[in-house]
């Protein structure tokens, strides 16, 4: 009744649980993933999960500069680019929203944006949106005149928790630029 | 007494916990097509042939594809994902063994144990969790603690609202050196405090229990704070998934010569399902 087991059979998952935990601590620490994700076990630790984390991209056109709404083909890259915002992964997600073809847009109440300038009003940030110029993919739309993309700049932003002050406050970490080609010296 | 002890008595402890695996993997694993289909199909076969679900091999190709969808979608991929993955590698490894019973609750007792001692050193680096922020954030913003915002805290359901637009605010496009504020109660402040001390001591009690000695004092009260852990924290936060991986593997380290714990995981496994109500949308309906 009492057989022996074998010990890879009871300690090769416990093995394996550890190596990704530890790995998880280890990139943690060095290229910030999140603590919350990557198996570690860091969930219910801190504010700073992904969610507190924010993508922003800022086109560069020879119109002026367009902040975009990241399409939903997009999105796993840009968790990837929150979860872990190393500079590869800043710089892919760059390259891809340059490769993109983009158009003037207006904000709706189906997309951030909107949500943003929805929120701004109620939040008392009235005048916010005066300099603000929007972009959203092309998907085909030949009516629209695309914008000529001279580089695309992806921001990651932090937010954070003060409980003595009881808000959330926001600093900028770090910022990707990626150049489709030089401008002109006239421009 | 006598009722239970003849119904755990009756009970392959090793063949319930892989069925009720069967249900966590069919209902708690993920939505990604490549996943989701091949699930349904395998947890369908394991369901209708006992054969099936006995067989190593449908273990590993449930592991494979959980370990496979955790690894490639790493940036989004919940804790409990990967933790039920293990597991199903585990009832795997217990399927090629010469005594499945004791490779897989040994196998139990180091995942719940190596769990919660991770959990532990997360809480102690964390910078923000052991000065009680991170509980203060969460009963302020969260919606799935609150009925505990609200009943224990004072917290209004407005004010919650409010806090969630202002978090929400701040993900769509961040607004430098400004604080946003939110609203807040000194309830709040006093429940965070005490659910951060409560969770932190209790977590830490559930990894040294896990991970001592049979001969250890504290070995033998491990399913007593184990299952006050899976109430409290369930009843509070329902991740289901979660909730349910533990309390299988709980179920699975069990002793038969204990009736009452072993009857205790069989009807966790029933409650934690039933945990899962919508609680805001409950008292955002009857108007609190």
């Amino acid at each position: 009744m009492n057989k022996k087991v074998n010990l890879i059979h009871v300690l090769f998952v416990p093995f394996l649980l550890c190596a990704v935990a530890i790995t998880q601590q280890i990139l943690a620490h060095t290229k910030n993933l999140s603590p919350w994700l990557g198996g570690g076990f860091g969930m219910f630790s801190t504010v700073e999960g992904p969610g507190s984390r924010q993508v922003r991209i800022v086109l560069d056109t020879t119109r002026g500069e367009y902040i975009v709404d990241i399409p939903e083909s997009l999105k796993d890259l840009q968790a990837a680019a929150r979860t872990m915002p190393t500079d590869a992964n800043l710089k892919k997600l760059a390259e891809v929203m340059l490769a993109e073809k983009w158009v003037g847009a207006v904000p709706t109440t189906n997309d951030s944006l909107g949500r943003f300038m929805t929120n701004a009003t109620s939040m008392g940030f009235e005048n916010i949106d005066e300099e603000m110029q929007f972009a959203k993919v092309a998907n085909g739309d030949l009516t629209e005149q695309t914008l000529d993309v001279r580089s695309a700049n992806v921001d990651l932003w932090q937010s954070s928790f003060n409980s003595n002050r009881e808000a959330f406050t926001t600093k900028h970490v770090k910022s990707i630029s990626i150049t489709k080609y030089l401008r002109k010296p006239s421009e | 007494m006598k009722r239970v002890t003849s119904f755990v008595d009756h009970l392959d402890i090793r063949n319930v916990s892989v069925a009720m695996t069967l249900i966590l993997v069919l209902l708690y694993t993920g939505d990604q097509w490549y996943l989701k289909m091949p699930i349904i199909l395998l947890v369908s076969a394991g369901v209708v042939f006992e054969d099936v679900r006995r067989s190593s091999t449908f273990w590993l190709s449930i592991s494979a594809l959980l370990l496979f969808t955790a690894l490639t979608n790493w940036y989004y991929q919940d804790n409990h994902k990967y933790l039920i993955s293990y597991w199903c590698l585990a009832i795997f490894f217990s399927c090629l063994s010469a005594n499945p019973q004791k490779v897989l609750a040994k196998n139990a007792r180091l995942l719940i144990g190596l769990t919660f001692l991770f959990a532990v050193i997360w809480k102690i680096i964390a910078p923000d969790y052991i000065n009680g922020d991170f509980f203060k954030y969460t009963f302020l913003t969260d919606q799935r603690l609150a009925s505990a915002a609200v009943f224990i805290g004072g917290l209004e359901l407005e004010q919650l609202e409010a806090n969630r637009n202002a978090r929400q605010f701040m993900a769509d496009v961040p607004v430098p050196d400004q604080d946003i504020k939110v609203q807040s109660t000194p309830g709040v402040d006093v429940l965070a405090i005490i659910t951060t001390w409560w969770v932190l001591i209790i977590e830490s009690l559930v990894a040294i229990a896990f991970l001592s000695r049979e001969q250890w004092l504290i070995s033998y009260y491990r399913d007593v704070i184990f299952i006050v852990f899976i109430i409290t924290t369930f009843s509070v936060a329902p991740v289901i998934g979660f909730g349910l991986v533990l309390t299988i593997m709980g179920f699975a380290q069990s002793d038969k010569e204990h009736p009452r714990t072993v009857m205790s995981y069989f009807l966790l496994f029933f409650l934690v399902q039933a945990l899962d109500l919508p609680s805001y949308d409950i008292l955002t309906a009857i108007g609190l």
